[in-house]
């Protein structure tokens, strides 16, 4: 397990590195485009639905109540991923649980978590729970960025899985 | 009057600035004036080696300087002599990321426009003479404006630091770290360095793990886990977390920055302030609690 606790982050620190390897696949660019990286600080719908067919994502596109807001339901590993796109702004990931969870379970993979986070939600007597990850893009970022948002988030459920029928 | 009056032709006038106002600099520069006039102005700006373009306001005593310093256009305003502001202009960003700015900021502030072309961001300085300034306080506002525009670049993303990178080397990170005038203690683990520092009164620590990625945090009381899970559904890019380590409990904010995609120093600098902005809301939320 990766631990990120104060104590035991700096003797955990070498685990972390080689599990960080292990976390997901890391994105090591797309080889056809050999012109130099471009950072942007706004995502366009155009350029993440470039990004996801390059990346063989077949989407279905829905457009939010918000101008600028759009989401990309789509499978990955069997399981049902949706990517937000709030107004080229940030991005948002996420792949929602029916199992019960508690939320002392949902504090323990948030507190193994680097690139996810677990949220318990509760809507009248139902409950269910999300992982999810987020992407500032007013920061900056590149496509690689995004293609490794996606990938790594693969590798988050993955192992949020197995934490689950642990 | 404090300073003589040029003769209007430009030879002169330059001369007459390097000749009075530099090596006089010196001797002028403690001198305490409460107004400058136009005249005295552009000697001043002829002085600083500032080839400047000048219009008047439509609003009678208003003269603005149109000029280029550190490859950014700028411009200072001359307000009856009584005040000068200096601005420079950078693409339209969130409100977000403006009071970010606005909350380290000391001697500049950035502002949001919109005008019939769009958003833009305008960093702006002021300098009252009426209270009573100096040469040498005049030259002192340019110099600092042009380190505030510099780091407000890297900021706004027009500094030319875009070289992207996959791993986040140490020299690379403290680098950063130092542009931001952040002052750390470092811990060098196995494979990973932890950097402690204070921002805005709170103890923030940033972790590398090896290069690939980024984990900055700060630690608050200890919250019940509906409060700790209440705080994630509503926010963005942050974690929040209960800990109980050693029987010592309290809630963590954390935030990652996965560099294994490729970033650059602005993506990183942005990762490391954008968190005060985070850190100052949770701190209000935790105080509620």
């Amino acid at each position: 397990m990766l631990g990120k606790s104060l104590v035991g982050v700096l003797s955990l620190a070498l685990a972390a590195a080689g599990a960080a390897q292990d976390k997901g696949p890391q994105d090591k660019g797309n080889d056809k485009d050999k012109s130099p990286p471009k950072v942007q600080r706004s995502v366009t719908s155009a350029k993440l639905e470039s990004i996801l067919q390059d990346m063989k994502i077949k989407y279905a596109k829905t457009a939010g109540k918000n101008e600028g807001v759009h989401y990309y339901d789509f499978e990955r590993n069997n399981f049902k991923v949706r990517l937000h796109n709030y107004q080229g702004r940030d991005l948002w990931v996420d792949v929602h649980f029916t199992d019960k969870v508690s939320l002392d379970e949902i504090n323990q993979w948030n507190v193994r978590a680097k690139f996810s986070r677990a949220v318990l939600i509760k809507n009248a007597d139902k409950q269910s729970t999300s992982l999810e990850a987020q992407i500032d893009c007013e920061g900056g970022v590149t496509d690689g960025m995004i293609r490794q948002f996606i990938l790594r988030f693969d590798g988050e459920i993955k192992a949020f899985v197995q934490f689950l029928t642990k | 009057m404090r300073w003589r009056r040029f003769p209007c032709s430009c030879v002169v006038a330059c001369l007459t600035a390097a000749c009075l106002v530099v090596p006089g600099a010196r001797a002028q520069d403690d001198k305490v004036f409460k107004q400058l006039t136009a005249a005295e102005t552009e000697a001043i700006l002829q002085a600083l080696k500032i080839d400047f373009k000048k219009t008047p306001a439509k609003k009678e005593g208003i003269v603005y300087y149109d000029f280029q310093r550190g490859g950014h256009k700028m411009r200072l305003y001359w307000y009856n002599g009584k005040d000068l502001m200096l601005d420079a202009v950078f693409p339209g960003m969130s409100l977000d990321r403006v009071n970010q700015w606005n909350v380290r900021a000391k001697f500049s502030r950035a502002c949001l426009h919109r005008d019939a072309k769009g958003e833009f961001t305008a960093l702006e300085s002021n300098l009252d003479l009426a209270g009573g300034a100096t040469e040498g306080a005049v030259r002192h506002f340019f110099k600092v404006f042009d380190d505030e525009v510099k780091l407000f670049a890297k900021v706004a993303g027009g500094g030319g630091d875009d070289a992207l990178y996959t791993r986040v080397a140490s020299d690379k990170l403290e680098a950063i770290l130092k542009s931001l005038s952040i002052d750390y203690r470092k811990t060098q683990g196995k494979g990973a360095a932890a950097y402690e520092f204070e921002s805005n009164n709170f103890k923030l620590r940033l972790v590398n793990f090896g290069g690939e990625d980024l984990m900055i945090d700060a630690q608050f009381k200890k919250l019940k886990l509906d409060d700790v899970n209440q705080y994630n559904l509503n926010r963005k890019f942050i974690r929040c977390v209960a800990y109980n380590v050693g029987g010592r409990e309290y809630t963590s904010l954390e935030s990652n920055l996965d560099c294994v995609g490729g970033v650059t120093d602005s993506i990183v600098r942005n990762f490391i302030r954008a968190f005060d902005i985070e850190v100052a809301e949770f701190a209000k939320y935790v105080q509620g609690k």
